[in-house]
């Protein structure tokens, strides 16, 4: 802490260091932001492209003697040249198969790349750069600045206005806008987003190279500098609005100088905290940035061409005969390896605990930390028996995930992404600051070891069977968790954010859930590693541990839940077959993380489960059981009492909604009586879907009222909705990706459940009870509308006609009391139609109210006790299908007031 | 001028499109009607090059184009104004209308961008009052207007257009059609992918009807204008109903009551 104020020297000497450093961070910032632009993808190899320019320049400056330009500009261009060779090969070809996390990763795996190579090549001694203009400080006003200074400034000013030249003056740079905002736009128009994806990825590089070698002189280079620069620069983009070039250099320079004035101040390792600090901050109040006035979003090329996968699930069978065999072979590994070689077992062990959180975020390490740190701290300062000290650990590290989840809840994608990583790298600081508490960068030495009733898990082995049956217990667990309802709303979320939630799913709930139980196992993993090594250092459970794990799970199989194990494995025994060539260990592991991100996306489980499942035995259609057919069959149960109800099923009252310029709905009121069909008709554009919205609160309504059975919905959202039993269907058939048909169908029954989470990871009976009588009655429903063939498929694959009869029988699992069926029709044959309509008319003498959008008039006709035509927003007629048929207004409506009625 | 022959695309594992052949020719108007899913955008992205074609040909001009990328299929005359309008919001009119001639921008100088963009003002007056907002700012007609605009940039021979009339007025539709008529009388091939059927057969010369990705029917549109069961379908005109299968859906009726019954109640 200063004593004593900084005079106004001193001030303006902070200012102007701030500025440069600022330029440094800005540059960097300017490269993420371009790449994010055209993109959508943070790119975090960034600060990898300055460290090479800047050890390149090195090299050939000092190594090969060529004079300053030249091996300034010889820098820069092989810097560009490698950018290009690596943007070509992995993330252009990738960005059009990957979705956004796991492209997340790859720069992950290219920066470690870089990483790698640049230890190769250099190795891990330091290096300096002479400055361009000699050692002497200038005299500006007063002030010294380093001579490399002005060149810093020069450059950045340079770039910045290049770049700003090239993307508001030139017909590339609009291509390249277009490209950031609209991909499928571009596309059409002949642009090559692949190529202009390459060569803003390019572009990037030289920028970073420029900026790496300008700044080169002034810094010590180290071949791990990069994180460095790309940690400052993400920061600076976030700070300063991630799409926006101008966001980007004001975010650097803004960085730049809060840093030298908090350094300045107060002391550095607070600057570090300061920089984290200020982008939480802006994460949760101004996610945008806080120098953009907000812009428009980007839309997901991905997004448009969807993907559709196959989609894979482990048999069985298969996972009965693996799962014990794999169980044998690890309780008698530690009798057929080294006592070292055991130790790396521990620590993989360790770390799949913390990768088996269902919910890999990169603030991991930080809660590992969390867990880490309080139970070291209490075992060793204060005698609390590691037992108590691990369960209190788990204690602060839920207590922190909850908070953090509740406040960034309301983030999505990429900005939920850098909350979780500005929690980690904060957590990183505190470990390192506080170095009373922590031990600081040195570390806590002298922990004891675990300890349970008085037997103390002393040795290699001891631990290794203690955290085995940690893992075992926690597979069971989660197993029967994942295997459950709460498994499958978790998928449900993940496939389909929307359809979750018409389905009575409540989002908010589940994501915390999931968040907290990853914190939790972070923590426990933490713990156990303070334990296993009686010592913590902050290095142990830093920002690039959340990395390596997050890769051991993309690179095992994310959809799996021992994948996590074959990643940890890879990536915890690979540095050690390879210790005697440690040199290479990091190029190696950022190739195989490149590797198996690009070719591997199910990961290596989910690639082993998938080549089974080829070769596996014919693949028979899914089956009914015998006592369902039977049952079916039978008439046994008698004809259903359907009771009457006065109050109307559904009110609408005065319903309207403005969209811009076009009034969409005006005045719409009407009632649906309780067990009846009502059909909602109308020409193209009349508003119907936007009246279901309106009833389901999708999106509020301008003026109205809807009331279910006399129960208002203002104000309750499409969750609540459903979980009043008022389930709804998709105008384009929602059916979640990703998972089967029978899943799909299941996932509907989610208000039904009685059993949670906790239920269904102790495998209680009434709990497994309950998952098989509801598979059951799946299983009969499919077989009923004929979709039994299709049990295991992947839902997406389904023909469109089979997804909308999914949806509607989704929604029947649900046991609504209203049903609304948004063009169910759509996509259907004669033959499938008349179906429908009989399933409709059975789903209504069965007690349910069903009130749908159609524009197919046969089957209306057939199945609808009251039709209600809406046109231009507003109620043209009501009656029954007969009143509507012989009415002139509605006739005129569909075909103009010019044509005749054929 | 266009010639689809044995067309089968889709997405990476999903086939949508099978068999599918289809001719426009100079100077008329070809619709494609059909109802949601059916593969209308998958049709016009395939078209387009968007998406590869797995089996058949396609012929622009005489010449083969299905390996061909998108930008050499515009400078050989296809346009296209896709579904959903994509205007990019952020940048003006005029920066979106010169998007449109992005595919040419090596072969035209700037004096033949300044006419073309005075010449598709021509047709759309409404945006030359606009030309420096931002595409965001219009509305959903204008934008549409802008995407028909922006196909023009190129002068191409054929013109795809991809659901023009979602979600604008009759009005606005009705003003629209006009257009593409006019644009019929100066010699460019025109295929126009619709759900409001109605219209879109009123002024084509000839439709195809597409169903689950397959071509069901094809005819004159007048033809298809007067059969009952496109009337019935497509557009949406109350009539009686046919109920062929009525016997047998009672039957299912039946059947799904019980099903049902044992399904929940059990």
């Amino acid at each position: 802490m200063r004593a004593s104020p900084l005079t106004m020297d001193q001030f303006a000497q902070i200012l102007v260091g701030g500025v440069l450093q600022g330029s440094v961070f800005a540059i960097v910032a300017l490269g993420i932001s371009l790449v994010y632009r055209v993109t959508g993808i943070i790119n975090l190899v960034q600060g990898g492209f300055c460290i090479i320019g800047a050890l390149t320049l090195y090299s050939f400056a000092s190594d090969f003697g060529w004079p300053l330009p030249i091996a300034f500009l010889a820098a820069i261009a092989a810097t560009t040249a490698l950018g290009l060779v690596l943007g070509a090969a992995t993330f252009v070809p990738a960005l059009s198969r990957l979705p956004t996390g796991s492209m997340l990763m790859l720069t992950v795996g290219l920066l470690t790349f870089i990483d790698g190579l640049a230890l190769v090549v250099w190795g891990s001694q330091a290096y300096a750069v002479t400055a361009f203009s000699g050692e002497q400080p200038i005299d500006v006003f007063g002030i010294l600045v380093p001579s490399q200074g002005l060149w810093i400034a020069a450059f950045a000013c340079v770039i910045i206005i290049g770049i700003w030249l090239l993307m508001t003056r030139t017909a590339l740079g609009k291509a390249l806008t277009a490209c950031a905002e609209n991909p499928l736009a571009a596309r059409f128009m002949g642009v090559d987003v692949a190529r202009l994806t390459l060569f803003s990825f390019g572009l990037a590089a030289l920028i970073g190279a420029t900026g790496g070698a300008v700044v080169a002189p002034i810094m010590s280079l180290q071949f791990d500098a990069g994180s460095f620069f790309t940690n400052a620069g993400f920061i600076a983009v976030a700070l300063g609005g991630m799409s926006s070039l101008p966001g980007a250099v004001a975010g650097g320079l803004f960085l730049g100088v809060a840093e030298q004035l908090a350094a300045g101040y107060v002391s550095s390792l607070f600057a570090g905290g300061l920089a984290l600090a200020l982008l939480l901050a802006t994460l949760l109040f101004r996610p945008q940035g806080l120098f953009v006035s907000g812009g428009p979003r980007r839309r997901d090329v991905r997004e448009e061409l969807r993907v559709t996968r196959s989609v894979v699930r482990p048999r069985p069978s298969s996972v009965m005969l693996t799962a014990p065999a794999l169980l044998l072979v690890l309780i008698a590994l530690p009798y057929l390896v080294s006592s070292g070689f055991m130790s790396s077992l521990v620590i993989m062990l360790i770390l799949f605990i913390a990768v088996l959180g269902l919910d890999a975020n990169l603030g991991q390490a930080g809660f590992m930390a969390l867990g880490g740190y309080t139970a070291a701290i209490l075992a060793t300062d204060y005698g609390v028996s590691p037992l108590l000290g691990t369960v209190a650990g788990i204690a602060i590290s839920l207590l922190c995930a909850l908070l953090l989840s509740a406040v960034t809840m309301r983030l999505r994608g990429a900005y939920l992404a850098l909350a979780t990583l500005a929690f980690g790298l904060l957590v990183d600081s505190l470990t390192v600051a506080l170095t009373d508490v922590t031990g600081g960068p040195s570390g806590l030495v002298g922990i004891p070891a675990f300890a349970l009733c008085s037997f103390v898990f002393a040795s290699p082995r001891a631990m290794y069977y203690l955290t085995l049956a940690v893992v075992v217990v926690l597979i069971a667990a989660l197993a029967g968790a994942m295997r459950s309802d709460f498994g499958r709303a978790l998928q449900a979320i993940r496939a389909d954010q929307t359809a979750a939630e018409a389905l009575g799913i409540s989002v908010l709930r589940y994501k915390m859930a999931a968040f907290a139980i990853s914190a939790v196992l972070a923590s426990l993993s933490g713990s156990l590693l303070a334990f296993d090594f009686h010592f913590l250092s902050p290095e142990m459970v830093a920002t690039p541990r959340s990395f390596e794990m997050i890769a051991m799970l993309i690179v095992g199989g994310e959809g799996t839940l021992v994948g996590g194990l074959a990643g940890a494995a890879l990536l915890t025994l690979l540095p050690i077959a390879f210790q005697p060539i440690a040199l290479y260990k990091t190029l190696v592991e950022g190739a195989v993380l490149i590797l198996a991100f690009q070719y591997l996306p199910d990961g290596i489980v989910g690639g082993i489960w998938r080549v089974v499942g080829r070769l596996g035995r014919t693949r028979r259609p899914g089956a009914l059981a015998p006592e369902t057919v039977a049952a079916l069959d039978t008439p046994t149960q008698p004809q259903r009492q359907v009771v009457a109800k006065k109050t109307p099923a559904l009110e609408a009252a005065g319903l309207a909604k403005r969209f811009g310029g076009l009034q969409a709905v005006a005045d719409v009121s009407f009632a649906v009586p309780h067990g009846s069909i009502t059909a909602l008709i109308g020409p193209n554009g009349a508003g119907k879907t936007t009246v279901f919205n309106l009833i389901t609160n999708l999106f509020p309504a301008d003026r109205g009222e809807v009331r279910l059975y006399g129960r208002s919905l203002r104000g309750l959202t499409p969750g609540d909705i459903a979980a009043l039993g008022l389930l709804r269907t998709f105008q384009t058939a929602r059916v979640l990706p990703g998972m089967t048909t029978l899943e799909n169908l299941l996932a509907g029954a989610h208000r039904q459940i009685r059993h949670g989470a906790a239920q269904n990871m102790l495998w209680l009976p009434s709990a497994l009870r309950e998952e098989r009588s509801l598979r059951r009655h799946g299983e009969a429903l499919l077989g009923l509308v004929g979709l039994g063939r299709f049990r295991d498929v992947a839902a997406t694959t389904l023909p469109m006609g089979a997804q909308k009869l999914l949806e509607v029988c989704r929604a029947l699992m649900a046991r609504p009391q209203l049903l609304l069926l948004d063009e169910p029709a759509a996509g259907l044959n004669d033959a499938e139609t008349a179906e429908l309509a009989a399933l409709l008319c059975a789903i209504r003498d069965f007690g349910l109210t069903i009130l749908l959008v159609e524009h197919n008039m046969s089957l209306v006709m057939d199945v609808a006790d009251q039709v209600i035509v809406l046109d231009l927003g507003q109620l043209l007629a009501h009656g029954t299908p007969r009143q509507i048929q012989g009415d002139r207004r509605v006739i005129e409506a569909y075909l103009g007031v010019e044509a005749k009625a054929s | 001028m266009l010639q689809l022959t044995a067309i089968e695309a889709g997405y990476r594992d999903l086939t949508v499109l099978r068999g599918i052949d289809l001719e426009v020719r100079a100077g008329e108007i070809v619709a494609l009607i059909g109802p949601n899913g059916a593969g209308k955008t998958t049709l016009a992205r395939t078209i387009a090059g968007l998406l590869p074609v797995r089996r058949g040909q396609i012929r622009l001009a005489g010449q083969s184009v299905e390996r061909l990328p998108p930008w050499t299929r515009i400078r050989l005359g296809m346009a296209h104004a896709p579904e959903g309008r994509q205007v990019v919001a952020g940048l003006t009119v005029a920066d979106n209308l010169r998007l449109g001639s992005y595919a040419l921008r090596r072969q035209r100088n700037e004096t033949w961008i300044g006419g073309r963009i005075a010449a598709v003002c021509e047709l759309f007056p409404a945006l030359r009052e606009r030309m420096n907002d931002p595409a965001g700012n219009l509305s959903g007609g204008q934008q549409q207007m802008l995407a028909i605009a922006r196909a023009l940039m190129t002068e191409p021979r054929l013109l795809v257009l991809d659901e023009p009339s979602l979600g604008l007025a009759p009005a606005l539709v009705a003003d629209i059609f006009r257009l593409i008529e006019r644009l019929r009388a100066n010699g460019i091939a025109i295929l126009l992918s619709e759900q409001n059927a109605q219209m879109t057969l009123a002024i084509a010369d000839r439709a195809y009807v597409i169903e689950t990705g397959s071509i069901a029917l094809q005819g004159s549109g007048r033809e298809l204008l007067g059969r009952p069961d496109i009337v019935e379908r497509y557009l949406g005109i109350v009539a009686d109903s046919t109920s062929a299968n009525r016997r047998n859906s009672e039957d299912r009726h039946v059947q799904f009551v019980r099903g049902l019954a044992t399904i929940f109640d059990a």
